[in-house]
């Protein structure tokens, strides 16, 4: 297969280290891996054993693109990012489409649903225009499980499809998200994909997630890749120029490296079928 | 948008200002400089879905100071109460730290969680110890300590909880390890 794609890879997880560091792409290890930058803060050294080993993308959560105002926390961050960078040459860096914390310093520690106004589509837009000038990287952008719409917002599809055009970045598409998001929100996630902007799509994300007492689905990143996640990999035809890798998350129940790197593989098959 | 999202995470992140904004949303509102679309949306956010979100991100943030503290969390099963209750009330400001989030938060967390274990008699009397212990462990520091938090914390990792441990004062110098 020709054009950017690099292969399926997983979430660095400190608990797989030894495994990974044992391993390679081609002996039994993932083809790419997915790492988040705030776990090496402290360290970066410990990054440059694992970039010699794998391609890697880097996935941050606290950028937070959509915070108004003061941008000190975030451009203290991309140093730090940078300095990584630096050591593991990311072929991309990502973000979420989402809110972390306030402009007046509340920090929430996960990410939360932005209000999709035009207001807001100008700020992302020129913070992922910044972010990949400082980084010198392509930079895409994830969209996250929604809990309610912010009302008087644009669809999240027209948001996102604006977005990447107007900042010329890429799609991070979660489809466990969309799915999620879909499931909770009573919409057909197979036919909304078509709504996004896929010819933008640079990485996918998989995950299993589970059903609480509420009947309420969650993005746990918990339980193996639903069937139904992966054949929505079916309808992204548009991405065929675009994709250059699909990662596997998992944060609980890890289990051991080879199931997660034999999802990866799995679902590497199905796009290059 | 700065006044809204200032509005909106102020609201999510702090159950006594939800609580309000659930009798009184003009009151709340009219203490951020909000425009009509702004307070609109706001408004028109369900009730009772921000609140699942607003504890399904507590939840969140327990489950990471919980792998901080899982041998604390085995011998007093009402930690986990009591941080979400902690962190209802006390909004997390941003950190520039260079900790992981799990371990910044139980940092946060440890002089109020502390305090709650020591003054608990129900609780195991090493318990607010074994706390500070597994805390300062991931994070880095100096713990005087009442009682031999290491022969405890084996035990504990073992399944075996210390009934009536003797004190045995202690020193521990950590460097971090998150």
């Amino acid at each position: 297969m020709s054009g950017p794609w690099r292969g399926a890879g997983i979430g660095y997880r400190h608990a797989h280290r030894a495994a990974l560091l044992a391993r390679t792409p081609s002996t039994g290890g993932p083809a790419v891996l997915e790492v988040m930058p705030d776990h090496f803060f402290a360290s970066p050294g410990a990054l440059a054993p694992l970039a010699e080993r794998y391609p890697i993308v880097f996935h941050d959560v606290g950028l937070s693109f959509a915070t108004a105002g003061d941008t000190s926390v975030a451009r203290d961050r991309l140093r730090r990012i940078a300095e990584l960078a630096a050591i593991a040459r990311p072929l991309l860096v990502s973000d979420h489409l989402a809110l972390t914390r306030s402009p007046a310093g509340i920090d929430l520690g996960h990410l939360a649903p932005v209000w999709r106004t035009e207001a807001a589509l100008a700020l992302i837009a020129d913070r992922l225009r910044a972010v990949a000038d400082l980084l010198q990287l392509p930079v895409a952008i994830e969209n996250i499980t929604a809990p309610f719409d912010i009302p008087g917002g644009m669809p999240e599809a027209e948001f996102l499809a604006r977005l990447v055009e107007r900042a010329g970045c890429g799609l991070l598409l979660d489809l466990a998200n969309l799915e999620i998001n879909g499931r909770n929100h009573g919409f057909d996630a197979r036919a909304r994909v078509h709504d996004y902007p896929l010819e933008a799509v640079v990485q996918v994300h998989l995950a299993g997630g589970f059903r609480d007492r509420a009947a309420v689905w969650i993005d746990s990143h918990s339980t193996p890749v639903a069937d139904t996640t992966f054949e929505l990999l079916r309808e992204l035809g548009r991405a065929r120029a675009s994709l250059v890798t699909i990662i596997v998350e998992r944060d609980d129940n890890l289990g051991d490296l080879g199931d997660l790197v034999a999802e990866a593989t799995a679902a590497a098959a199905r796009w290059t079928a | 948008m700065q006044a809204f999202q200032d509005a909106f995470v102020a609201i999510v992140a702090d159950a006594a200002l939800r609580r309000r904004f659930r009798v009184e949303p003009d009151a709340v509102l009219d203490g951020f400089a909000l425009d009509a679309d702004a307070r609109a949306a706001l408004r028109g956010i369900p009730l009772d879905e921000l609140e699942r979100f607003a504890r399904s991100l507590v939840a969140k943030r327990w489950h990471e100071v919980a792998r901080i503290v899982p041998l604390t969390a085995r011998v007093a099963p009402s930690l986990g109460e009591r941080y979400r209750a902690w962190v209802a009330e006390h909004p997390a400001p941003v950190s520039l730290a260079l900790l992981s989030p799990g371990a910044a938060e139980a940092r946060r967390a440890l002089p109020a969680l502390h305090a709650a274990l020591a003054a608990d008699d129900a609780e195991a009397r090493y318990a607010a110890d074994l706390l500070a212990y597994e805390v300062i462990r991931a994070t880095g520091g100096e713990l005087r300590a009442r009682y031999d938090l290491d022969a405890i914390a084996h035990e504990v990792a073992r399944g075996l909880l210390s009934v009536d441990p003797e004190p045995a004062p202690r020193v521990y110098r950590f460097g971090r390890s998150t």
